[in-house]
């Protein structure tokens, strides 16, 4: 299956090159999302920046993209000042139940190693590691 | 004598003629919402005497959204999500015409190079729409194969939209003040490719559903609405086209520079459906012209989006590095901008007709209200004048004839 890189499928958060996540909650994604589906709270994380989750003091302590609630404009990804959330190229989501639509910080997280142009460094590499979904059977052009 | 005068009913007089067991046998038919040629969850009451349709009533509102309604809570530049969600498969269309009416509104000069990407964008879509239009049509009078020939080729084209805008049916690609983003290094090969063998594809469908004898009997003298009656209606797009009126806003009314392209508007008389079939047979045609022309003007390089400090949002490097630029992204990005107090109204030629934004501002970050002039509404008011008096039969082939979508009807 090929797919326009452009394609806007299923988010993903992503951490820069130390393995720490990219996204600060400031809250902005979910002040442009036109269809209210990003719920996040945020949190203070004092430590040095080797222990802490995120790159900066502030980091998303639950972070959530309801999909039944999603549009997939891409309005959130232009608006986040910091490149931490994405458009991946996953289009395959069918659940069972309405609840599996809430996807939470993790599977967001995880969702970027399944993209097939990325592979993780040796700091990110444990982190890619914890997932278990294996990559997309796509091509991108 | 006295004579009494006998006073007999007149319900009596007919029970005393000899019954003739057809006449006046009127039967109720309710076509829809779940009828498959009625293009989505149309109901028509139909009033039928035999096989004649004495009076046809379409209740609609099985797709009501609340579109409009839902505008009204959204920010300025978030409302083309909505927009594009109106008629489905024209969105591209209904996208234009939104941010035209707010451009209008505040004044704002839209570079050349995003206009012409819009009218290119737009016209891919057109052909697309009337793709759907095309297959479908032929579909509700019992040819199948020509159904399977326009999906496919309008699979090419949504993975032009795709590769252009990241979606395929709800783009959002153009916001107020031009479009998202430039346009991808190899869309203009992709297009050239696609344009390239459009009129092979043209010539396929022309020699399969055109020439057709069954396909002409069933449509031609079928669903005649006349000049003066189409006027009256308030019909546009096609459907008017077809009556004799030439009647297009890309003529009348210029936007997005259509006025600097070189096509034709095709009108043809008979107002029947034959004649809605090949004015939008041709009209693909003249799409598939403004296309080549707009892309040829493409290759110019030039600005994708206004440069209005409200409406563009910072480059990326500059509101990482400089606070200010960020604090203005922020702004941008969550409050969003006002629009000066006003109200305006701009149409456009969608692929159904006359798309038109009714627009009013009280100033806010918000519109205070969106009224939206929907082709297929009204189109499909002329409906029952079209049916009324023709075969049951005939009423799927006019309402293919009239592209109506119910998504645009009930919004």
């Amino acid at each position: 299956m090929t797919i326009y890189r452009r394609f806007r499928g299923e988010h993903f958060l992503d951490v820069n090159e130390d393995g720490k996540e990219k996204c600060v909650s400031c809250f902005l994604c979910a002040a442009a999302c036109p269809a209210d589906a990003i719920y996040i709270e945020g949190a203070e994380d004092a430590r040095s920046y080797e222990e802490r989750h995120s790159m900066d003091h502030r980091y998303a302590k639950i972070y959530q993209i309801d999909y039944g609630r999603c549009i997939l404009c891409g309005f959130c990804v232009d608006a986040c000042p910091t490149d931490a959330i994405n458009h991946g190229h996953n289009f395959e989501w069918a659940v069972y139940t309405p609840g599996e639509m809430v996807k939470d910080k993790e599977y967001l997280l995880a969702n970027k190693w399944r993209e097939p142009d990325v592979t993780p460094n040796e700091n990110q590499r444990h982190l890619a590691a914890k997932q278990k979904m294996g990559k997309l059977n796509i091509i991108l052009k | 004598m006295q004579t009494k005068e006998i006073v007999v009913p007149t319900s009596s007089i007919s029970m005393l003629r000899k019954p003739d067991p057809l006449a006046d046998t009127q039967m109720t038919v309710s076509m829809g919402p779940q009828h498959p040629s009625t293009h989505g969850v149309l109901r028509l009451e139909l009033v039928l005497d035999g096989e004649t349709v004495i009076k046809a009533v379409p209740d609609i509102g099985y797709l009501h959204t609340g579109i409009e309604k839902t505008m009204e809570k959204e920010k300025w530049q978030q409302v083309v999500t909505v927009t594009c969600r109106m008629d489905y498969l024209n969105s591209m269309g209904n996208d234009l015409g939104y941010c035209l009416a707010v451009e209008k509104l505040m004044g704002v000069e839209v570079p050349r190079r995003a206009q012409d990407i819009r009218v290119l964008l737009t016209e891919l879509n057109r052909l697309a729409s009337h793709q759907v239009w095309f297959g479908t049509h032929a579909m509700d009078i019992g040819g199948m194969t020509a159904f399977f020939y326009a999906f496919t080729e309008r699979e090419r084209l949504l993975d032009l939209f795709e590769c252009v805008s990241g979606a395929r049916l709800h783009q959002s690609y153009f916001i107020i003040g031009g479009v998202r983003w430039e346009l991808p290094d190899n869309f203009l090969s992709l297009c050239a490719d696609f344009l390239g063998t459009y009129p092979k594809f043209l010539d396929e469908c022309r020699r399969l559903i055109t020439g057709n004898r069954i396909f002409q009997r069933r449509t031609k003298g079928v669903g005649r609405i006349s000049r003066e009656e189409a006027i009256n209606w308030g019909l546009s797009g096609p459907t008017i086209r077809g009556s004799g009126v030439n009647w297009d806003i890309r003529k009348a009314e210029p936007y997005s520079g259509y006025d600097t392209y070189d096509f034709r508007v095709p009108v043809y008389d008979d107002g029947d459906v034959w004649s809605r079939y090949l004015v939008r047979m041709e009209e693909m045609e003249e799409s598939w012209k403004i296309c080549n022309q707009a892309l040829e003007r493409l290759k110019e390089p030039g600005e994708f989006m206004s440069d209005h400090p409200k409406l563009k949002l910072p480059a990326r490097d500059l509101m990482k590095e400089h606070i200010d630029v960020m604090i203005h992204h922020f702004l941008l990005a969550s409050e969003g901008f006002t629009v000066p107090i006003g109200e305006v109204y701009q149409s456009i030629e969608s692929a159904r007709g006359e798309i038109g934004f009714y627009v009013v501002s009280d100033g806010a970050e918000r519109p205070y209200r969106v009224r939206v002039r929907a082709p297929s509404f009204v189109n499909l008011a002329a409906l029952p004048a079209m049916v009324e008096g023709q075969l049951l039969a005939d009423v799927v082939a006019v309402i293919g004839s009239i592209d109506i979508v119910l998504g645009d009807v009930d919004r």
